[in-house]
Formats: C-alpha cells, structure tokens, sequence
C-alpha cells in the first residue's frame, strides 16, 4: 500500500461491490420487490420486515467492578440442572434439525453429537419464543429462538463453566423480530444457580419486569414496535439486571448495550464516549518485554496437515485449528499465493476467527507477508485488531484469539481487578473466552525461560462520560428583556405569539422582520436573528411541498429566552429545566432522552417529542464551551 | 393500469435500484441484509412518491433514506462481527477478495484505516469513493450544507490519510 496514494483512490480499490455484477432494476429481482413495495399501499406501516435480528446491540459499561459492586461468587455444582448433564427436556426434532444443518454448514462447528435441550418457552406478543441449551466442552450455551423458525435468527451464546461463579450469569443480550408491522422483542438470556429465587431486568423506559426462571436459565423478553426510519420509539435498553439469592437482591454483572447513535435517530440517556484503555502499567503482570525469536511458525511454513482442513479451493493451505479441546471454537490459518510460485514465507499469512454456527465467519482478518507477520506484530496476532472489545455487544463474552509465533510457550491474561487465567495454547493458536464485564486486561506471551516476550492490552468496554450538572448559561450573562424572538410558547409552540414552524421565509418576515443573515446551501436555508456575532435565533428551511422551502427547525442560543410559563429556559440547570418542562408541559411533552451524559456526537443534550406530533423540543450544551441552546424541530 | 405517478416511479426505481443495491451491499454484512435495506428504501420511497425528487437528485435522495435504514440497523449490531463479515470471503459477491491474498490484505488494511474513523467520516467518504457523489450530492445525503459536506470531507480525507499511514506501520502490508 502506497502511501503517496490518495486515500480516496485507495478507498475506492476496497470498494466491496466494485467488482461485482449486480441486478439492476429490470431484473427479476427488482421486479419482484417492486410488485410488493407497490402493494404495500401507504396505509401499511411496515409491509416489509426489517430483518434485524440477533441484533446485538453495541454497548456501553455497566460493569461490576468499575462501578465498585461486589458480586458474590458460587460454585458450578450450584446450576443442579446441568451437573446431571439433562435439564428441561428434549428439543424438538425439527429444533434439532435445524441446529445440525446450520452446524454442519459452518467453518468451525460443534459436536457432531451435541443434543439440544429445552429449557423454557415463552409466549410475547402473541409470539412463541423457546429457550434451548446445550453443552460445548467446558461451556454451557444457550439459544433463543422463535418457535416457528427454529433455523431461522437467533441469540446463541456460550458461558464457560468457569466463570460460572456467581448465583446469575448473562450469556447475552439482542433482538428478535417479526411481523408486519415489525415487533422487536429484546431478549436477555443467561443462566440461575438452585439459589436464585427471582431475576429481575431493568429497562431504561419500561422499568423493571420479572425474568422467567427454569432449568438454571433465565429468559426476560420485552416486545416493543419496530417504529419506522421516521418515527423510532423511546429506547428503551437493558440497563440493570438484579438477582434475588438467599433473601438479598444482589447486582448481576453486565455489559449494558448503548450503540453509537446517527445525530438524526432518537438518542438515549448514555452513549459511549470512550474506551478504556489503559497502559500496561497499569495492569497487574510484566510491564516490559524482550524481543521474541524466532518469529516464525514453522509448520505453516512448511504446511503441515495440522488441523481440519477447510474447504478453500483459492487458497495454498487453509487449516482451522482447535486451541482449546474443552471449546469447539476454530482458529483459522490460510496461506494465499496458490498461482504466483513464491515461496510460503513470501505470501501473505492471514488469521482469523471461526465461530460455531457462522458460516459466513471471515478469513484473512488478520494478514501479513508470512516472513514479517511476527516480526511487524510480536510475538502474537490477535484475529482482532486492536477493536476487541472497544465496542460492545449483546454476548457478555469476548474471544481472546489469534496465532502465537514459535517462540511463545505460554500465555497468561492478567484481569485488572488482580487475577490471572491461562490461555490454552496448542499448535500456535490461542483461544479464550472472557467475560467483557472483566476487561481491561493484560495479554502476556511468555517465552521456554517465563521472559514476557509481548504484552498486549485488551480494552476495556465503553464508558459513559456524565454531563457536567451546571447552569446551561453563565449567570453573569446580562440579563434584558427579550424581544419578539424571546418568547417562547411551548404549549402553543409559537415564537413572539406567531407560528414559525412549517412557513415559509416570506411569511416569517412579515412577523418577525428581516433576519440579519440569509445562507444557502443547495436545497435548504438558514436565517438568523439576532445581533452581530450572536446567534440568538437560527431557523433552517426544507423542502417541503411541492418543493417549497419551509421552516423546519428554530435553535436558540438567547440565555435571556422566555418561555410564557417556565420563565427563563437557559439559565436553569439542566436537569431542573427537563423536571419543569415534565411538570408543566407533561402532557404535551414526552421525554424521550433524559439529560444525563455525554453524546456520542458531542455535547449534552434532553429530548422531548412533542405528543401527537411530528414536533420535537431539545435542549442541551455544546461543547467544548458548553454554550446553551434550545431547539424546536418538525421532522 | 399503472397510472402517471406510479409509471414516473417505476421509471425512477428501474433507473436507481442497482445503485442503491450497491450502497446497502457495501454497509451491510449479509446481502439479506442489503436486500432488506433496498425493500426499505423503496418502500419509503413508494408512500413518498410524492416527494420523491426528479432527475440527479433521485439518488443522493434514496441514499439519505438507505443510510437511515442502516442507521437503524447498525446501532444493533457488535462491532467485531462488522469488521470480520465485511471480510468474509465465502458469501459476498467479491470474489477478487478471495483469489488474491495479497489484494485482500491491502483492502483489509484500507478497510481497517477506515473503520477507526467515526462514523460520519466514514460515511461521508464511502459516498465520495464508493458512490461517486458530488459534495452536492453528498450534502444531500447527510442533509448537511455543501459548505459542511466539504469541509467534512477534507478533514475525512486527511484523517483517512493518517490512519492509512498507521496501518502501513503496524501491518506492513506491501505496496500493491
């Protein structure tokens, strides 16, 4: 890769589908869709399902230990219906059926023998859901389904029975969808020591419900409308999960789901910010490494037959390889350069990651000219790069992997609460599945002497920065009365007594004046009222009907802005200004993103939607000066 | 009988269905997805016929609509899972990915430069290279003004340009 070369250009060669000969719209394809967008009709709000499943939702932290809970640890032989190998009863045939055709399809897959169990169904939404388990080496898996598609989208996920030491422990997190209009059912699933008497799940919006309970697993479901692109529903995430054990309601470690939100969506009241990642300092274990030789895997080179093969016509030697017996997790190994006659140290060398189930699990995630992998990375490549774990999910559980150079002999991952879990090492690939809840954690590959020949750090999850609770404008800000562009009505949503939203600029200038600045830009426009170098008043311009430009949205930065019954908005905190607008404006107002911490996109900010309407209210600061601002928009 | 509007939209939808295939195919992991995103699309675009714009601007309209599709579809997935299934041989239809190594490294080096960028400055630079857009158009897209569109591209660029210089370092992938 060239350096010289401009990125667009080299952008454009990582085009997925620049190469691809796709239908176009008279194909067979098309026309199909077309016939049934067009009997859709416009009264029907979601003819076509979203097919978003297993839809993992990205996370931000809730994590025990970086929120100082304590959580009270057990024992394996406390989950009674597993230790006899037999909870719940038999799947059913087609359950199983549908398990083994997906198995059978994927890169890495599980026993050839392994029978599903099942542990409970459940009925949401008119909706049937059913709750499987099954054994993988030293982990136990759960999988939600819908009855009806037993082969269709899941939540599938694996706890190793290690970590299964406290009274409850989530497996994972996600959605399941289904139906015209589309009904999303958040699930959480996870498994119960003989103790738990009651799991509870707390959701942002809909508060706590009761989680069902059998067989050592739990299974909370919530369905909710889909919504559509235009109108999303409130968010309503996992926030907290409790379990009831021996009378005392204890907190159950989880790595709660925030995703990075598109400005446009409706937020949420926590959106990662950043990433924990600490130095190497400050995690228990070595803190500095020796150089590791040799940097080479031998056998590789030499390809050697070691593991399964995998079916890739393409490529010189493509293997997966099983690090760990007790897991039926792959690391995949391919060798490429099948036409080119070079020798193997000479082509590229790439890892990767094959998870049981997925057939579609990529290759060649991480690569490098064989001769220089090791060299330019150390003494390990991790199938991830440097993304583990930076982001989150609905599995609780994050792969350690990758392929480790002939020199390592060991590998140790140091957690940063202080303990210390060895990584299975067989054939020079690495594989362990960590609870997110306990990273950030140190990766230290260890040589034949015990030198620590590299040490990597593992990201912690996300974190929710908190908004800053102060006055949204300076009070020194000179106080004076406003003028017609002051005054606020939220009720009748009207500016200086006069509808803004929705006209156009003419209209608007016959009541409130001339604005001091007109831009624009393509298709839209923006005013602005006010003096010199002050945006008191901004308004933006859409089209609308028949093209026509019109009001769309007025964004005040005024600290004098009055309202006709909360007085002055901007000089309130901000979490006294959302109370007041929820008390006097209750009715009119639904709160859907609490004020709280810091945006994704920056600065922090409450919404309102305007009940009944298209309309919406924000407020919230700007960073970095953390100027004040209210907006009224129409979507 | 198709009447006038319903004839000027399937003209339209004839005209840009394989460009906005090609849009969601590239932001999406599985081409179920893509296909999803494209019946979404069209089917928004369907109740909005009304609305929806004439001539060049048709386009950079349905791809502000697919990219809130896949808004919506993103927030939901893990990142890890993106990363791997945007490599994921077997089932895209990118067969060069599969038949040189070499290549693939290098798209997997400027994928990863791409993927440390935040979001809108992916995006906005997807729609300049993969889609060709004008920073009209791509204005357009993100509802942003021209003026915006730009700046935002030239600070995507340059940032694409240092995370390129990174990856170079730490991967050392040939140059192709």
């Amino acid at each position: 890769m060239s350096e010289a070369r401009d990125p667009l250009e080299l952008l454009r060669l990582a085009d997925p589908v620049a190469s691809t000969d796709l239908p176009d719209g008279r194909s067979q394809e098309a026309r199909a869709l077309l016939r049934e967008i067009s009997g859709a009709g416009g009264n029907t709000r979601r003819r076509l399902a979203l097919a978003l499943s297993l839809g993992l939702a990205v996370t931000a932290v809730a994590g025990a230990t970086s929120f100082g809970q304590t959580v009270v640890r057990g024992s394996i032989e406390r989950f009674g219906a597993w230790v006899g190998g037999d909870p719940g009863s038999p799947a059913s045939p087609a359950e199983q059926k549908a398990f083994e055709e997906l198995n059978v399809e994927a890169y890495a897959r599980f026993r050839e023998n392994t029978r599903l169990r099942l542990l409970m169904t459940r009925t949401v939404a008119g909706k049937r859901f059913r709750l499987l388990g099954f054994r993988d080496g030293s982990s136990l898996c759960l999988r939600l389904i819908r009855a009806d598609r037993p082969g269709g989208r899941s939540i599938t996920a694996c706890v190793p029975t290690r970590e299964l030491d406290a009274p409850a422990v989530v497996a994972a997190s996600g959605t399941l969808s289904f139906g015209r209009p589309e009904i999303r059912v958040s699930g959480v699933i996870g498994f119960a020591d003989d103790e738990v008497e009651r799991v509870d799940v707390v959701r942002q919006r809909s508060g706590k419900s009761r989680a069902a309970l059998a067989n050592n697993a739990f299974l909370s479901l919530r369905a909710r409308p889909a919504g559509t692109v235009q109108r999303h529903p409130p968010p309503d995430e996992v926030v907290e999960i409790r379990a009831l054990s021996g009378g005392v309601s204890r907190w159950v470690e989880f790595v709660t789901a925030y995703g990075i939100y598109p400005r446009r969506l409706r937020g949420a009241p926590v959106f990662v910010r950043d990433f924990e990642r600490p130095k190497p300092a400050a995690l228990p274990g070595p803190v500095q490494s020796v150089p590791a030789t040799p940097a080479s895997v031998r056998w590789i080179e030499s390809m050697e037959p070691r593991g399964r093969r995998l079916n890739l016509e393409r490529f010189r030697y493509a293997r997966a390889l099983q690090p760990d017996p007790n897991s039926s997790f792959r690391v995949g190994v391919v060798l490429n350069g099948l036409d080119r006659g070079l020798p193997t140290k000479e082509v590229p060398l790439c890892v990767t990651s094959l998870e049981p189930l997925t057939r579609t699990r990529s290759l060649g995630f991480r690569c490098g000219r064989a001769a220089d992998l090791f060299r330019r990375h150390g003494a390990f490549v991790l199938t991830s790069s440097g993304w583990f774990s930076s982001s989150g999910g609905g599995l609780q559980f994050e792969r350690v992997a990758g392929l480790a150079s002939d020199g390592v002999a060991s590998m140790e991952l140091y957690f940063h609460e202080g303990r210390r879990e060895s990584v299975p090492l067989k054939d020079n690939t690495f594989a362990l599945l960590v609870s997110r809840a306990d990273l950030p954690a140190k990766l230290v590959a260890r040589d034949r002497r015990g030198h620590a020949i590299k040490i990597e750090v593992l990201p912690g999850p996300g974190r929710v920065l908190r908004c800053p609770e102060r006055s949204l404008a300076a009070l020194r800000a000179p106080r004076r009365r406003p003028g017609p562009i002051g005054q606020l009505d939220l009720g009748r949503r009207t500016l200086g007594g006069h509808q803004i939203l929705g006209r156009t600029l003419p209209q608007i200038i016959a009541v409130l004046g001339r604005p001091v600045a007109v831009s624009a830009a393509h298709n839209r426009q923006y005013v602005r009222y006010g003096p010199p170098w002050q945006r008191r008043l901004s308004i933006s311009f859409r089209p609308r009907r028949h093209g026509r430009l019109v009001a769309v949205a007025l964004s005040f930065d005024d600290v004098n802005l009055t309202e006709r019954r909360l007085g002055l908005l901007l000089r309130r905190k901000p979490a006294a200004l959302q109370r007041a607008i929820q008390k006097i404006y209750g009715k009119e107002y639904e709160l859907v993103e609490p004020f709280g911490s810091l945006r994704y996109w920056g600065g922090c900010g409450a919404t309102f939607d305007a009940v009944g309407t298209n309309r919406s209210l924000t407020f919230g600061m700007y960073e970095p000066r953390w100027r004040p601002y209210l907006s009224l928009r129409r979507d | 009988m198709l009447n006038r509007d319903e004839r000027r939209f399937r003209k339209r939808y004839e005209a840009t269905y394989g460009a906005v295939l090609a849009y969601a195919l590239r932001r999406t992991d599985q081409p179920a997805d893509a296909h999803d995103v494209v019946a979404e699309t069209f089917l928004t675009a369907w109740r909005r016929r009304a609305v929806l714009p004439e001539g060049e601007r048709t386009l950079p309209w349905l791809y502000g609509v697919a990219y809130r599709v896949i808004a919506n579809q993103a927030r939901s997935r893990r990142r890890s899972e993106r990363l791997s299934a945007q490599l994921a041989a077997q089932p895209r239809p990118s067969p060069q990915v599969e038949a040189d190594v070499l290549r693939a490294a290098e798209l997997e080096a400027i994928r990863s430069a791409l993927e440390r960028l935040d979001p809108m400055e992916q995006e906005v630079l997807r729609l300049a290279a993969w889609e060709g857009l004008s920073r009209a158009e791509i204005s357009d897209v993100l509802g942003c003004s021209e003026n915006a569109a730009t700046l935002r591209l030239h600070r995507a660029r340059k940032r694409l340009a240092e995370e390129l210089a990174k990856e170079n370092e730490l991967t050392g992938h040939e140059s192709a």
